[in-house]
């Protein structure tokens, strides 16, 4: 549901007297803001696979084997500065697209209210109230903790952006549920695979990664990494969750083109841990999940900067739910 | 009070889901006269579709629909750069088949609009939800709701309209397509598709049957120019199933014309009509078409060029016309007073040999005010008419014309000129003309419209060239013909080629496949390149009609014509071979005598020549005796035994001076 942020404008402005006229809509999103993050990190993982992270040539032709694009999608904004507290007005987005004769259509579109992501401790008196008032949800940044967050604005800020990411990772995880309910095919999934109330991944839901923030390694095998060459991948590995059902994974390189950076046209696959077996199995069924990757490298996804690992499907997703928050 | 909006007279009809949403951005806006709407991939719109906007907000209570014709398209992918698609093919067309995702993809479409509702206030259009028109939205849009109505229903088909699986009859209001309001029908397109002759066959077809009884009689005179294209008007067509679809739609028997009759010169020779309408089979309704000096002498302009006719040229002819033929003249210095009573060429010439005689013998220059020289140069050119326009001017005056005051209400007269010389053909096309105008400003043709067909209009009224006296007939004719009910059904190839004012006061134009270099004549810069290219690439049987109440040109389909088309006509009823003279004679004299024989003409003909035979049957067909075989065989003198006589001294008329200008 588009929700008219004038309108909430408007109400807002009525509930607390001298709020400044700019509403942060013509402004940049936390999402395309320099938020603080936490430094590019390496982390140690079990193989799956072998007994070291090698390079490894996918066994096949792509093939065509993905049925439908899953992607969310979220836009958070500092309306304003209640004594220092950041008030942060959030959408979030999700929705799958089928791919039905070749073209991609909408199968389900999840799009949440905007709400309003506050630290309740550090509020003044009165606003979280004049908050409500304009009918929107008023969401505590600091729910769950222990509530001694610094009042650090830029932290409280963190908070909040999390807050967001958090809630579209939940719509996006059910659709994804959703999708494997209904028994059709392959889904694609940006980012990492999601986990249903189970903490199980959806079945046949692939998540591939586009960033490296962490990068899951073994001893020596960043160089692995980095020299994969085209319709290489790395062993599979297994990535452990203290919340959830750990997950197998691997690097494949999508496509190379001399003098760019290692990360360049990689990506990190997730599927749910196959029901125990030999590895041989395991094998097939990467080779495979990546053969069905490596299919869709066509069409490519530009102009977005990150066609290299984007598949056309997951960019019409996305142009799909810009256009519906009109983003 | 409520403020709900309020319905308007014309009640939208129910209609399927919408095909399309109207879409507006600052770079391509829309205004009160264009709009953008896009389409699902799959949808039936194209150019010339006729579409429905239903506003979203009401104005001045009422909720604003906006008809339109699609006038353009556009589509795109979400590709940047063409480069994109060859890097993600690795420069492979093959490989870009095999691609798992086809890329998203716009229909984008162009409309003009037709017509608002409300008419005020004029706004641009808004966005709404876009529908295919249905046949209500049809008729709605293209103003036809006007004469559709039955208690003033002037209604005439002209085709249907296809988008959808829907076939829409379209309608012209025939008070602007035979006057008072405005008139005249001109149709282009290029030769050897049939469509130009085959949709005035099919409009004729349309306007017999639907053209209302209450505005009176209506008939059609139709120039046959070029082979045997209008020869076969009253014999069957083949029609399909479709073709009889779009009839029954129109409301239109598909039964060729009943009432058809043919009018044709004579071969130079004299013997058989000079027609491909020819076969034994179809001249039962085959007339000649004969003049004689009365009929022609007054558009002797036609036959004259520029240089003949100056003003003193012009005022003997003018003499001769008004006081010297058809009338009894007595000059006492001609032959001593004789009296003249001049109505053939013969009779003329030898009027003229009079004149010359007296004055070379009393050495005069001129008579009456003629100069010498000018009746000299007037003998010269008008003895020759006859040689010129051999087997349709006759020296002894024979007259078969058209049934000038009792032509027939719903019938067609076809005059056959396609085997004519251009002289022939003008002077056919001049007092056909003129004849019939005379008699519609008279009230006494017999009809109260009439249409005249004219193909290969831009020889008759070129754009360029000589003022000529056709094309001067013709303008008057667009000009004010639909006052009298003369009305002007004109074809040619190139409409840029003939002259403005003729095709501009044309109200209905048609237009067939057209020619790319034609659709890059000035005349056409008010169409859309979409529709030029649609025009240039139409089927056999669309047309592009534009028309008074029309305020876009609108794409129709008409059914083949429901008579038999030349081309297979001829195949079968081929020409029959020039006859003899005995079976020519035979033919014209049964048709006012069912008993007559061949040995009864061969009898009554053995002794004379062929000239004498053929003087004798034109003088019998003049006649209409009620006993043809005593009046036939009283045209011929006796014959007796030949004697040798001593020759009559004729005198000679002395040699052109050697400085007469006009000698020769």
């Amino acid at each position: 549901m588009t929700t008219d942020l004038r309108s909430v404008r408007r109400q807002l402005r009525r509930a607390i007297p001298g709020l400044p006229l700019a509403d942060g809509s013509d402004s940049l999103t936390l999402e395309h803001s320099e938020l603080p993050i936490e430094p590019p990190h390496t982390r140690a993982c079990e193989l799956l696979e072998g007994t070291a992270m090698l390079a490894r040539r996918v066994a096949g032709e792509p093939v065509v084997g993905f049925g439908a694009f899953l992607d969310g999608i979220q836009a958070s904004r500092v309306w304003y500065y209640d004594e220092g507290v950041p008030v942060v007005l959030g959408q979030v987005a999700a929705a799958i697209r089928v791919r039905i004769g070749r073209r991609l259509t909408l199968w389900r579109s999840v799009e949440e209210s905007a709400r309003f992501y506050v630290p309740f401790s550090h509020l003044s008196a009165g606003t979280r109230e004049a908050l409500e008032s304009t009918g929107l949800e008023v969401v505590d940044t600091l729910q769950g903790s222990a509530g001694d967050a610094p009042p650090h604005p830029l932290q409280l800020t963190r908070l909040a952006y999390q807050a967001v990411l958090d809630a579209r990772e939940l719509i996006e995880r059910n659709c994804a549920v959703e999708w494997a309910r209904s028994g059709a095919a392959p889904l694609f999934v940006d980012g990492p695979v999601p986990r249903a109330a189970d903490q199980r991944p959806p079945r046949w839901s692939v998540g591939v990664v586009k960033s490296h923030h962490t990068l899951y390694v073994g001893t020596g095998s960043i160089k692995t990494i980095a020299s994969l060459g085209e319709r290489e991948r790395t062993a599979a590995f297994l990535i452990p969750s203290s919340w959830s059902d750990p997950v197998a994974s691997w690097y494949l390189r999508v496509r190379t083109a001399p003098g760019r950076d290692p990360l360049w046209g990689l990506v990190r696959v997730e599927i749910a841990l196959p029901p125990s077996g030999s590895q041989s199995i395991l094998t097939e069924h990467v080779d495979l999940v990546s053969r069905w990757i490596l299919a869709e490298r066509s069409p490519l996804a530009l102009p977005d900067g990150r066609w290299d690992r984007m598949p056309y499907g997951i960019r019409d997703v996305e142009s799909y739910l810009r256009v519906r928050l009109q983003l | 009070m409520s403020n709900a909006p309020e319905s308007n007279n014309h009640e939208p009809p129910l209609s399927p889901p919408p095909l399309g949403r109207v879409v507006a951005t600052e770079k391509r806006p829309n205004t009160p006269h264009e709009f953008h709407f896009w389409t699902a991939l799959d949808s039936p719109v194209g150019i010339g579709t006729i579409v429905r906007v239903e506003g979203a907000q009401p104005v001045n209570g009422s909720i604003p629909r906006i008809y339109g014709v699609v006038s353009d398209g556009l589509s795109y992918t979400d590709l940047v750069s063409p480069l994109h698609d060859v890097i993600g093919n690795d420069a492979s067309p093959s490989d870009a088949l095999s691609a798992p995702t086809i890329r998203s993809e716009i229909r984008l479409y162009t409309a003009a609009v037709l017509r608002q509702i409300p008419d005020e206030p004029l706004q641009p259009v808004p966005m709404g939800a876009v529908h295919l028109a249905n046949d209500e939205d049809v008729a709605l849009a293209l103003r036809m709701d006007g004469y559709l109505r039955a208690e003033n229903r002037t209604a005439i088909p002209i085709g249907v309209y296809r988008a959808g699986g829907m076939a829409s009859p379209i309608f012209v209001d025939a008070d602007f397509l035979l006057g008072p309001e405005a008139a005249h029908l001109n149709i282009t397109g290029v030769s050897g598709l049939a469509t130009k002759t085959s949709a005035v066959e099919f409009l004729l077809a349309s306007l017999f049957t639907h053209f209302p009884r209450q505005k009176g009689s209506i008939a059609a005179v139709c120039f046959n120019v070029k082979g045997p294209d209008l020869c076969f008007l009253d014999q069957p067509g083949t029609l399909d199933a479709d073709d009889l679809a779009i009839y029954k739609t129109l409301g239109i028997d598909p039964v060729p014309f009943r009432n058809v009759s043919y009018y044709a010169p004579y071969t130079a020779r004299g013997v058989s009509l000079n027609t491909l309408r020819s076969n034994p089979e179809l001249t039962q309704n085959v007339y000649p078409l004969t003049w004689g000096l009365e009929e022609v002498l007054r558009y002797a302009e036609v036959l004259l060029n520029r240089d003949d006719v100056d003003a003193k040229a012009d005022a003997l002819i003018d003499f001769i016309a008004e006081r010297v033929v058809a009338r009894e003249f007595h000059d006492t210095a001609l032959q001593g007073g004789k009296r003249y009573y001049i109505r053939t060429f013969e009779d003329l010439d030898a009027w003229f040999r009079d004149v010359l005689m007296h004055m070379e013998d009393s050495g005069k220059e001129s008579w009456r005010t003629h100069h010498i020289a000018t009746v000299r140069k007037i003998r010269n050119r008008l003895s020759n008419f006859s040689t010129r326009c051999q087997g349709l001017v006759t020296e002894a005056g024979a007259v078969s014309d058209l049934p000038f005051g009792n032509f027939e209400d719903r019938a067609v007269y076809v005059i056959d000129v396609a085997n004519l010389e251009e002289d022939a053909q003008n002077l056919i096309f001049a007092r056909v003309v003129s004849a019939l105008r005379e008699r519609l400003e008279r009230r006494d043709l017999g009809v109260n419209h009439l249409v005249v067909f004219v193909d290969e209009l831009n020889k008759y009224a070129p754009a360029d060239g000589q003022d000529t006296y056709v094309r001067r007939m013709l303008l008057d004719i667009a000009e004010r013909g639909r006052y009298l009910g003369l009305v002007l059904f004109s074809a040619q190839q190139f409409r840029s080629q003939v002259h403005r004012r003729v095709v501009g006061n044309s109200a209905t134009a048609l237009y067939g496949r057209m020619d790319a270099d034609e659709l890059a004549t000035p005349g056409y810069q008010v169409l859309g390149p979409a529709t030029k290219t649609k025009l240039a690439t139409l089927d056999k049987g669309q047309l592009m009609v534009r028309h008074p109440h029309f305020t876009q040109p609108i794409f129709v389909r008409f059914p083949r014509p429901l008579v038999m088309s030349g081309r297979v006509g001829i195949e079968r009823f081929p020409q029959q071979a020039e006859e003899t003279l005995e079976d020519a004679v035979l033919r014209a004299l049964r048709r006012l005598d069912s008993s007559i024989t061949l040995d009864f003409v061969r009898e009554a003909s053995a002794l004379f020549d062929e000239a004498e035979v053929l003087r004798a049957r034109d003088a019998t067909l003049r006649a209409r005796p009620a006993n043809v075989r005593q009046h036939f065989k009283a045209q011929f003198r006796a014959r007796v035994a030949a004697m040798p006589v001593q020759p009559r001294q004729i005198p000679r008329l002395r040699p052109t001076p050697a400085d007469d200008p006009y000698g020769s």
